[in-house]
């Protein structure tokens, strides 16, 4: 039986060399289409996520809750902050030092208020929490949301802030980002699966004498829709590397564009081809989607004996 | 060997193939079927080598009951039959050796023995030398001689064979006609349908004519009876 799988595959090749070379060429487009999105989804997630970790917040502090290091209260407060789940590290930020970075951050902007010795800017005492990369990673705002409610009942705790809207807004755009490019690979996908069973069917039209004189001679539906099966998950496995090489080759060229132009991205660093593990996926899933359709088209084989019942009277 | 009582076939139409058909054919006989185009040859010939089924009666043919088969089964009873036709039906694709070898392939026997196989049979059908050749490389006598052998490979109980000379002229058809004598000598029961009747009077064999899917007449049944 192998041996046949393996003799029917090669005579398809030398003898319909046009129809797959066709086949091939459409299905790898296809894949590297797909496999193209795939890249960039992963890429601009990477971006995104960049923009995740500069996640934190600020827990303003009564005016009571002293800054010396002797504050019982302050160190109470310090711990419990620690002590709360997903939160990496508490750091303590002075009246001062909050009105020193302010100054840094918009000396540009008004010069001459921040020259002004006296100038002593409006900010409490903070806490800056910032968090573990699991939250961060996922954009949890609802548990954002429970630790600053959970927060605003300690003792000593003001206000807080974690940019609530701008987070909200990052976090439905990412999770648009995600829908849309899962809803365009399905699409995609599917879509091979359609050319794989087309040229699966075109095949089988044009072989019709053969799979006829196959019956004839005694063989069983599976020993006609198997090659047919090894024919579609060869041709995806082919069409699926082939769609890997190209989209690399292309993803390479683009970098390598891109950072010659825009070298202050540090472009070579942050866009990355799809790692190992996403290529074997792909092309395993690839493979698959060529067996399947060819599978799903296949199974409607059969001349002799329906074909009596279909023209019974 | 191939029994038939009863037979009703009817298609769409309704176009009534053929209507109580009853027919007999004992085992090593070597019988003609002839009647005009439309007379229900090939639907009988269908029936036989279970390409179609009846719409009534009953079909027992090398100890298969044909009304009875599954789908998953056409294929084994297939196996225990030879099927020759008027165009060949040769894979193109496949040279002269890998046409004969299939039935074998499919049967799942080993190469060297298939290998064997095949080439005495390609001697007795006097195409050794041209066993690597594709069909489209060889003439129409060579071609059928080619779907002979592939018919008898796996060693069938019954050959059928449609219109087996129709493509071919008369010292071909003769050579071909020569063959299938051969055959039926070894045992092997042989149905051939034909409208050749010069053909026919030059064989001394049963024959079976059928007009409008009824036999009118069966040689069998006449005083000075052949075969």
């Amino acid at each position: 039986m192998n041996q046949m799988l393996w003799a029917n595959l090669k005579r398809t090749w030398t003898h319909h060399f046009g129809t797959q070379m066709t086949t091939l060429i459409v299905l790898a487009a296809s894949y590297a289409i797909i496999c193209s999105f795939l890249t960039l989804g992963q890429n601009l997630r990477n971006i995104l996520s960049l923009w995740g970790d500069s996640i934190q917040m600020t827990v303003f502090l009564k005016e009571e809750t002293k800054e010396d290091s002797g504050n019982e209260k302050l160190t109470q407060l310090k711990t419990r902050l620690q002590a709360i789940n997903g939160v990496d590290d508490v750091k303590y930020v002075s009246k001062q030092e909050a009105a020193e970075k302010f100054k840094m951050e918009m000396s540009g902007f008004m010069p001459e208020v921040f020259q002004d010795e006296e100038f002593i800017a409006p900010f409490p005492s903070s806490f800056i929490i910032s968090f573990k990369d699991q939250l961060k990673q996922k954009i949890d705002t609802l548990r954002l949301a429970e630790i600053a409610k959970q927060i605003s009942g300690f003792e000593g705790a003001e206000d807080i802030a974690y940019g609530q809207d701008w987070l909200n807004n990052y976090a439905s755009f990412i999770k648009g980002i995600n829908s849309m490019g899962l809803a365009l690979v399905l699409v995609l996908l599917s879509g091979s699966v359609f050319v794989v069973g087309t040229s699966i069917k075109t095949s089988i039209s044009a072989r019709r004498d053969e799979i006829e004189i196959m019956e004839l001679v005694g063989a069983t539906s599976q020993m006609i829709r198997w090659p047919l099966v090894v024919e579609g998950l060869f041709l995806g496995l082919l069409a699926s590397t082939v769609a890997v090489f190209l989209t690399f080759f292309a993803f390479t060229f683009v970098r390598e564009s891109m950072a010659t132009q825009a070298f202050f991205l540090a472009v070579q660093s942050q866009f990355q081809f799809l790692s190992g593990l996403y290529v074997f996926l792909f092309i395993s899933t690839g493979t698959i989607c060529g067996g399947l359709s060819a599978f799903f088209f296949a199974r409607k084989l059969n001349h002799g004996w329906l074909a009596s019942q279909r023209s019974e009277v | 060997m191939i029994s038939l009582s009863h037979i009703y076939k009817t298609y769409p139409g309704p176009i009534h193939a053929l209507s109580n058909f009853d027919l007999n054919i004992e085992k090593g006989e070597s019988v003609f079927i002839t009647g005009p185009s439309g007379s229900g040859k090939t639907t009988l010939f269908r029936l036989v080598s279970g390409f179609d089924r009846p719409s009534s009666g009953a079909i027992s043919v090398a100890g298969f009951n044909i009304n009875e088969l599954t789908e998953k089964e056409v294929p084994y009873f297939r196996r225990n039959i030879g099927v020759v036709f008027q165009d060949f039906r040769l894979l193109k694709d496949r040279t002269v050796f890998e046409n004969v070898a299939l039935p074998l392939e499919i049967k799942g026997q080993k190469f060297v023995g298939i290998k064997q196989k095949v080439n005495e049979m390609l001697d007795i059908v006097g195409l050794t030398f041209k066993r690597e050749q594709h069909p489209e490389q060889l003439s129409g006598g060579e071609q059928q001689r080619v779907a002979i052998a592939r018919a008898l490979i796996h060693q069938p109980g019954v050959l059928i064979a449609d219109e087996p000379t129709g493509n071919l002229d008369e010292e071909l058809s003769l050579g071909i006609m020569e063959l299938l004598d051969k055959v039926n000598a070894q045992g092997t029961t042989v149905l051939i349908a034909t409208h050749d009747m010069d053909l026919v009077k030059k064989k001394r064999r049963r024959v079976i004519q059928i007009k409008s899917g009824n036999i009118v007449k069966d040689s069998k049944n006449e005083p000075n009876a052949l075969g």
